[in-house]
């Protein structure tokens, strides 16, 4: 499988005003993303995790490293506007705020905004944003205003409307961190019917480690560099490393991990949630 | 609290006035309102509202929601009726109340004529009729996208003289979506702020003002911030302006525009037939 995304050593500070030092954001940052893989970025507030997203995106350009995306180079000196248009078409993205990011009064005038940028002719708009509202299960709201509409709501229209531009790639920039906990889940479950059914690649910039668990690999950043690279099995199978740059586990791999240490003939690293109850009812009938 | 404003807000639906074209809508409305400025006398302004519930009915949309669109303007009603009742009038006429207040009186003397009242009756009638009817043709009926797309092909002429017609309508469509959210906002604001001990319904207008500035202050920060965000979500749809876009409604006449259209002009043929005729020999 081809890498649809390749970054080399991104590095990235933020402009200061005052002259104050500049803290970078991203150090060096080397992450591959493979088509349709789903791959989940995780690290706290201030990780550069969000940098990073932004910078594959093109809102911001990296100061020294180099970004592929689709076999193109993006960081290249005759990358122009409109090839920047092109590119944007194959990766999509959904912010954090799901207000600030719906253009129309109506859903279904918003998710035929992007295409509509694009030019697509009427009959396939339509179709395109039939399919789209249909997929995140959203058709019956087609004709309301999104303002009276849940986060989560908001959300999978956001998602429509990427998936109305059919892109290659769906980045998550802390998609769910506004949201109540089934506004979240609903988001989750269109990221993975995505990822499943439409085999479109998936990168969920998050800090939730459920979330994470969701994915086929988990990236860690920490401090602008990459910290953890693996799958989720792989990376919370280490919960000390973990826990010394003040992230968590999941609940069970954590609760499995108390238990290991007062004792407990438990199989270290991640179990889900079923997994989890049937090693503890293990447990028990053996004691 | 804020949350009760209705002007400006549109009620999706299927009636006819919904599936009117917003070309034709916005031409007729535009109609209805030289019609209204030139209607002069009762008949006139009876036919005018006659039309007017004629309208509401045809929209469908409950008259309790048409006349909560007119809360906001009601002081403005109010003080031209008193301006119309009190600063107006034939002086050749008998006064129909005079006051008689000592001293004050001598130098202005409150005076109510015939003309005054009927004049205050009128021009409150207007505004009144103003207002529901653009908001029934506009803003309640026609998706304020649909509305910013017949205001663009309309003045899609003046892009011939270089006039950012695309953008500005973007900018309207833009505004527009942010109304309900902003206003959210602010109550929310508000309320953060009444919290802290902040008073807005009492004492002097200048205090009220002046209490105002906290709730302003962080809402045009957060307005900011969202028009940033939203440039970049704009941005990552791919939007660049009005080139080479396609729309997913195109506006298409049908027989009811045109059948719109020809009853408005001749309505407004009619109102000023009555102003010549004027039968009750009553006018402004």
């Amino acid at each position: 499988m081809n890498n649809f995304i390749e970054t080399e050593h991104l590095a990235f500070s933020y402009e200061e005003e005052n002259d104050r030092q500049q803290q970078p954001a991203l150090e060096d940052v080397s992450i591959n993303v493979r088509d349709g893989e789903y791959v989940a970025i995780l690290g706290h507030n201030g990780s550069g995790k969000s940098t990073f997203a932004k910078l594959l995106n093109m809102i911001l350009a990296p100061d020294s490293g180099r970004i592929h995306i689709a076999g193109r180079e993006v960081t290249a000196p005759d990358f122009t506007e409109d090839d920047m248009f092109d590119l944007r078409r194959e990766v999509g993205m959904v912010f954090q705020n799901p207000d600030n990011q719906l253009v129309a009064t109506i859903v279904e005038e918003d998710v035929a905004f992007g295409p509509e940028n694009l030019g697509v002719p009427r009959e396939e708009l339509r179709r395109r944003v039939d399919e789209a509202l249909a997929m995140v299960g959203m058709s019956e709201y087609a004709l309301h205003a999104p303002h009276r509409l849940s986060g989560g709501q908001k959300q999978r229209i956001a998602i429509a409307g990427m998936i109305a531009m059919m892109p290659k790639c769906v980045i998550f920039d802390e998609a769910t961190a506004m949201l109540d906990p089934l506004g979240r889940r609903e988001v989750l479950k269109t990221m993975d019917m995505l990822n499943r059914e439409k085999h479109i690649a998936i990168l969920n910039i998050t800090h939730y480690m459920d979330e994470a668990a969701h994915a086929d690999r988990i990236v860690v950043v920490n401090d602008g560099r990459v910290y953890m690279d693996g799958t989720p099995s792989e990376v919370f199978s280490r919960i000390d490393e973990l826990h010394a740059i003040g992230l968590e586990a999941p609940q069970t791999t954590e609760l499995i991990d108390i238990l290991r240490q007062k004792g407990c003939s438990l199989p270290a690293g991640y179990a889900e949630d079923e997994a989890c109850v049937d090693l503890l009812v293990r447990l028990y009938e053996e004691a | 609290m804020l949350k009760d404003i209705t002007l400006g807000q549109y009620f999706p639906g299927n009636s006819v006035i919904h599936r009117m074209d917003p070309r034709a809508k916005l031409i007729v409305a535009i109609l209805y309102i030289v019609a209204i400025f030139c209607a002069q006398n009762i008949i006139g302004f009876a036919a005018l509202l006659a039309v007017s519930f004629l309208l509401i009915l045809l929209s469908r949309i409950s008259i309790i929601t048409i006349l909560r669109g007119l809360k906001p303007i009601l002081f403005v009603l109010v003080f031209t009726a008193l301006i119309n009742i009190f600063l107006t009038g034939d002086a050749s006429e008998a006064p129909l109340w005079q006051a008689e207040i000592p001293i004050f009186s001598l130098v202005w003397r409150p005076t109510i004529y015939r003309i005054g009242v009927l004049r205050a009756v009128l021009t409150s009638v207007r505004v009144v009729v103003l207002i529901m009817v653009t908001s029934i043709f506009l803003t309640y009926t026609t998706s304020p996208i649909t509305l910013t797309d017949a205001i663009e092909e309309l003045l899609a002429p003046l892009k011939l003289l270089h006039v950012p017609v695309h953008d500005f309508a973007m900018m309207m469509t833009i505004a527009l979506r942010f109304i309900p959210t902003l206003i959210e906002e602010t109550d929310k604001i508000m309320n953060a702020q009444k919290a802290r001990g902040a008073d807005f319904a009492n004492g002097s207008l200048v205090k009220r003002a002046k209490a105002l500035i906290p709730v302003l202050v962080p809402l045009f920060v957060s307005a900011f911030k969202r028009a940033e965000d939203l440039a970049i979500a704009m941005e990552c749809r791919c939007y660049r302006g009005g080139k080479g876009r396609t729309k997913l409604h195109k506006l298409q006449y049908h027989a009811r525009d045109f059948v719109a259209l020809v009853l408005m002009c001749l309505f407004l043929a009619s109102i000023f037939y009555i102003n010549y005729l004027n039968p009750l020999g009553i006018s402004l």
